[in-house]
């Protein structure tokens, strides 16, 4: 097996070291009757040249961004990957390192997310960041459970423009714990401020809005904040899409008590879901009740400047039972691939690539906008994507689409949304050049004729 | 080496950057007139530096890390174990990482083949009926069995009786805290002193308010529970449930499998027991196998087959799968995307070449390492349990002299070119060292570390001092914790 | 050995309790902050909150560990020692005197007969 470097005649040396005869004595304390007399029938061990052929073959079954033009966003992003992300990521003493707990021989993962936090702190313009989370639905999740407990409060409300794959995470999270979310209604596409207004009250803890929504639209934040904060309501902000925070002004900006959501979008390809990058910034008076890790500057012995894990205490291995959150592996890799990534196109290169995205979708909406047996529900200010209806069965578009080499998301959003007969999301990044929208423009005039 | 290695941001100019734009064809800018001039971002403060820089400052940082191909890296209860290249290379072909989790199911077939083979296999290799493969990590698939456990007793319509969740005292943090975050109260058991559950105290726990118990087996001693059908068949009469936490699974893998041992429940920890590597704290996969009784309460979604008489591995079958939320029993999503596809892409590759032939090599040479190393220090160090261990043993630098502790001989390892080992853990241990070497261990590494660990011991009698400074020979020193925690800096400000 | 003080009413959970005109103030006593180690921060309680006996009324942390601090009475918070918040080694340096953590209004001076005097608490630490 040559992921065993151990011989027979080791196995010997160790079996007399210990005073055994064989290794079966060291497993006398399982009863008998659990030892397996056949091994589990996972198929013949395979070389490695076998299984890299196998799991090719495998992958060029699916249909990839190489092969199809991609549309699909909602809670991934297909954006361009600079070299250098994998090259660094691809550094041993990176991917095999165990989480940082001991600092002498970990500074190169603490210093690295010290600079992600940094990063996200000044992207979100809040005042701290930590680690990492899992992701963008787990982010939001332990968020609203962060700050529900810091004010005592049991009902939080959400945007009813939420992916709704982010409001069923929130609702499985937020069964257990009792609490109670009352959804904000829309109109038009984004969250209806007068409903708002009405469904504030001193009962409510938390409101959870997401921005750009599910529909692409970029809400107003700043109204909202208004509305919570003369009631004294803590505001959460989910970004999924992060290569928005580019372009549009932060929810830091408009005094959101947290920001939180999913960093994909920096230095990671899709990956048919993952392991993507969730991330928690907060204010001022939620940085000790946060979960999760959090890397801190200091000086060792010497007086060097060094950083460590800080703000251990809250966490499950001393907490325990009363930990704020059971978190401990994170998504650390992730976090690395997005500090070189955020690093490599630096201040200039996100603005850039932000402006690109929204050039390009803005772009694809107007050569939309008016082909025959599409509508475009909401006419909104929207980042890279928006919500287009279908004069045809979805999933004949997408058929017809799909021969055409073209990949559109498999949520039909009437699935969600009864009044939304047809619809999907069409996201539109840098990847997808003119060329390739102006072929969608094309296909769809002839597939909806 | 280079020891303080600047931020980017020391190095930033306007006139710097690492990245260029792609030609486009749509050169008009419809920002001014689509976008709210109020909602443009004024300010990014993001450093401008070159390629070269970016390339140079990581890898000066990663020489400050240690990783697995530095050497022994006995992390007890991490299974730190070589990650094999060929996890990596596989997982970054264009046909896995650049497919969308939104995708249809006709045009991912070869993902769905993967998954769906791969919950197959950890059936087979844990003994249980159906696996998601949803949680991110270990303790989000402790958080996703507890709710299955609550689930399944709101179902029976005693979900308002069944209020305790009982965990040994050795336990892993995360256990406890997973169990409250899924709305239960938590019981401790008393542990015997090899860290065994402790029978009586489990006796008298028992209640018709009891949902279920964690445990962690081998547990966190590195001991095999004995008494586990005893445990197994109190818990079942009782009514309640067998939580299984797969974190030292590698001890048993190929050998025995928890599924026979009667837990309804298991996640195993992908990055530790299937070689994917931990990545300084992640990403991990933590996949969560139930028994029959179970299955309909699984998150979603789960990929179905159209015709389940298919015999596997059968590439014909692919067009016949697909995702689906079946079930309106479900505890409902537990993430955004449907899983951390590229980890279980590393797992499913290490998982065929281990095969039926290999995969009980991996439990056999992990719990002959861990012997040896016991048996090769416990005249040197305080042993607490005398019977063989798994894989891993657990020591204590309670007996030393001159005040030495178990974070002293951790740290002086360090100047020895070692990762320490886990230390303080399991807390019903004082002053403890777990070691665990793994399978992927060499002997002449293991021999080298227990000379480093024999000259250690000797030198807290003659130099403690030795100890008590080390390490000296790491970038940096020991470190100021106090001060990190009182004059918190954990995010660069603009000076 | 840790310091225990006479004049003081005690707690198994290691609080102190000092009595005066229908006004407890409430602190840490000198065996848990040895246990603690460096503090390094306590958050702030709620004025104006009534509490129980038993009740958690605030968090005390140090680099390894976090402590609740249960209150040993029932009754209203009236003052919490913002000194504490700024400067929390003064727990560790002076438990008994400028480390105090907050002031109840007692709800019921009885409850005071059910914590340990002195000379209890000393036995109990040395058990």
């Amino acid at each position: 097996m040559r992921f065993i470097p151990t011989t027979s005649s080791d196995k010997k040396n160790m079996m007399d070291s210990i005073g055994i005869e064989n290794v079966e004595e060291l497993f006398r304390s399982i009863p008998s009757e659990y030892l397996l007399q056949e091994p589990p029938g996972i198929g013949e061990a395979m070389s490695e040249q076998d299984v890299t052929q196998f799991l090719s073959e495998l992958s060029k079954q699916n249909v990839s961004f190489d092969d199809a033009s991609c549309f699909i966003g909602e809670i991934a992003w297909y954006h361009y990957v600079p070299s250098i992300v994998q090259s660094v990521t691809s550094m041993p003493s990176f991917y095999t390192a165990y989480t940082p707990y001991q600092p002498e021989l970990s500074q190169g993962t603490l210093e690295a997310i010290y600079e992600f936090q940094s990063y996200m702190v000044h992207l979100t313009k809040m005042d701290a960041s930590n680690a990492s989370m899992y992701d963008g639905a787990s982010a939001a999740a332990e968020a609203m459970i962060m700050v529900l407990a810091a004010n005592r409060k049991k009902t939080a409300l959400v945007s009813s423009l939420l992916h709704p794959y982010l409001k069923k995470v929130l609702y499985t999270y937020a069964l257990p714990r009792n609490i109670n979310l009352v959804e904000v209604p829309s109109d038009d596409g984004s969250i209806n401020h007068e409903a708002l207004q009405k469904l504030v009250s001193d009962d409510i803890g938390c409101c959870i809005v997401q921005s750009p929504n599910t529909f692409g639209i970029i809400e107003d934040l700043a109204e909202i904040s208004s509305i919570l904060k003369e009631r004294k309501i803590a505001s959460i902000a989910v970004v999924l899409e992060s290569f928005s925070l580019g372009l549009l002004q932060p929810p830091g900006e408009y005094d959101f008590d947290v920001v939180c959501g999913e960093a994909q979008s920096f230095g990671m390809y899709p990956q048919f879901g993952g392991p993507g990058l969730g991330y928690m910034c907060v204010a001022e008076k939620y940085i000790r009740k946060m979960p999760g890790r959090i890397i801190g500057k200091t000086v060792d012995v010497d007086n060097q400047p060094c950083y460590v894990m800080t703000l251990r205490a809250r966490e499950q291995d001393i907490r325990r039972n009363k930990a704020t959150s059971n978190i401990c592996t994170n998504n650390a890799l992730c976090a690395l691939q997005a500090t070189v990534f955020l690093s490599t196109v630096g201040q200039k290169g996100l603005r850039d690539l932000a402006k690109r995205n929204f050039n390009h979708a803005h772009y694809a909406f107007q050569e939309l906008n008016d082909v025959e047996g599409i509508t475009i529900p909401y006419k909104k200010p929207f980042f890279n994507e928006f919500l287009v209806q279908f004069n045809k069965p979805l999933d004949y578009v997408r058929d017809e689409l799909l021969q055409r080499d073209m990949l559109i998301s498999k949520n039909n959003f009437a699935d969600y949304f009864s009044y939304l007969k047809n619809s999907v999301i069409l996201s539109f990044t840098e990847m997808n050049s003119k060329a390739e929208i102006d072929l969608l423009r094309d296909a769809l005039k002839e597939v909806l004729k | 080496m280079k020891k303080n290695i600047e931020l980017l941001y020391a190095l930033s100019h306007e006139e710097k950057t690492g990245y260029k734009l792609p030609y486009t064809e749509i050169t008009q800018d419809y920002v001014n007139e689509s976008l709210p001039n109020d909602w443009v971002r004024k300010e990014l403060f993001l450093p401008n530096v070159s390629e070269v820089e970016v390339a140079r400052h990581f890898f000066n940082l990663s020489k400050l890390n240690y990783g697995v191909e530095d050497g022994m890296y006995p992390l007890g209860s991490c299974t730190m174990k070589y990650n094999p290249k060929m996890n990596e290379h596989v997982a970054q072909y264009d046909g896995f990482q650049k497919t969308h989790p939104l995708q249809a199911d006709n045009t991912v077939s070869g993902n769905l083949f993967l998954l769906f083979d791969l919950e197959d296999m950890l059936c087979e290799i844990t003994g249980m009926d159906a696996f998601t493969l949803s949680p991110a990590a270990g303790a989000h698939g402790e958080f996703t069995g507890i709710l299955l456990i609550r689930k399944y007793f709101e179902d029976k319509g005693e979900a308002d009786t069944r209020t305790i969740i009982l965990i040994p005292e050795s336990a892993h943090g995360t256990n406890p805290a997973s169990a409250v975050a899924a709305g239960f109260d938590v019981e401790e058991i008393k542990s015997t002193a090899t860290g065994e559950v402790d029978l009586d105290s489990l006796r008298e726990k028992l209640s018709d308010k009891v949902a279920g118990i964690m445990l962690t087996n081998p547990n966190t001693t590195g001991m095999f529970e004995s008494n586990i059908k005893e445990i197994a068949a109190l818990l079942h009469e009782n009514g309640s449930l067998l939580y299984y936490d797969g974190a030292n699974l590698n001890a048993i893998l190929g050998i025995a499998r928890p599924g026979d041992m009667g837990f309804d429940i298991v996640h195993l920890n992908i990055h530790k027991t299937f070689s994917t590597p931990h990545g300084g704290g992640g990403p991990g996969a933590g996949p969560v196998g139930v028994k029959e009784h179970l299955i309909s309460y699984l998150p979603e979604p789960i990929i179905g087959i159209e015709d389940d008489s298919i015999e596997l591995p059968d590439m014909d079958i692919e067009e016949k799968l697909y995702r689906m939320n079946r079930m309106d029993k479900s505890i409902g999503r537990i993430r955004l995307t449907d899983s951390s596809f590229s980890v279980l892409v590393k797992a499913y590759a290490y998982i065929l070449t281990l095969g039926e032939e290999h995969i009980h090599e991996v439990g056999e040479n992990a719990v002959l390492n861990a012997n040896y190393i016991k048996a090769m220090l416990k005249d040197f160090l305080y042993s607490p349990i005398a019977l063989p261990c798994m894989h891993e043993c657990v020591l204590s630098a309670s007996k030393l002299e001159n005040g030495i502790t178990a974070l002293d001989i951790s740290k002086r390892l360090m100047d020895y070119g070692f990762h320490p080992p886990t230390n303080y853990f399991p807390l019903i241990i004082p002053e403890a060292l777990m070691i665990e070497p793994t399978e992927t261990e060499t002997k002449e590494e293991m021999d080298r570390f227990i000379t480093a660990m024999k000259t250690i011991v000797r030198e807290s009698k003659e130099n403690p001092a030795l100890l008590k400074s080390a390490p000296t020979n790491t970038p940096i020193r020991r470190t100021n914790d106090t001060k990190a925690a009182k004059d918190l800096d954990i995010a660069y400000k603009r000076r | 050995m840790s310091k225990i003080r006479e004049d003081l009413f005690y707690t198994h959970t290691d609080e102190w309790v000092k009595v005066d005109d229908g006004i407890a103030t409430i602190g840490l006593t000198d065996y848990a902050q040895e246990h603690l180690g460096d503090i390094v921060y306590v958050e702030p309680c709620d004025e104006d909150q009534d509490v129980k006996k038993e009740d958690v009324l605030t968090t005390v942390e140090s680099v390894k560990s976090a402590s609740d601090i249960y209150s040993p009475v029932s009754g209203k918070i009236i003052s919490f020692n913002s000194e504490v918040e700024e400067e929390s080694s003064i727990i560790n340096k002076e438990p008994y005197d400028g480390g105090w953590i907050c002031k109840i209004e007692l709800s019921s001076e009885e409850e005071i007969k059910e914590l340990m005097t002195a000379e209890e608490y000393k036995a109990a630490k040395e058990d």
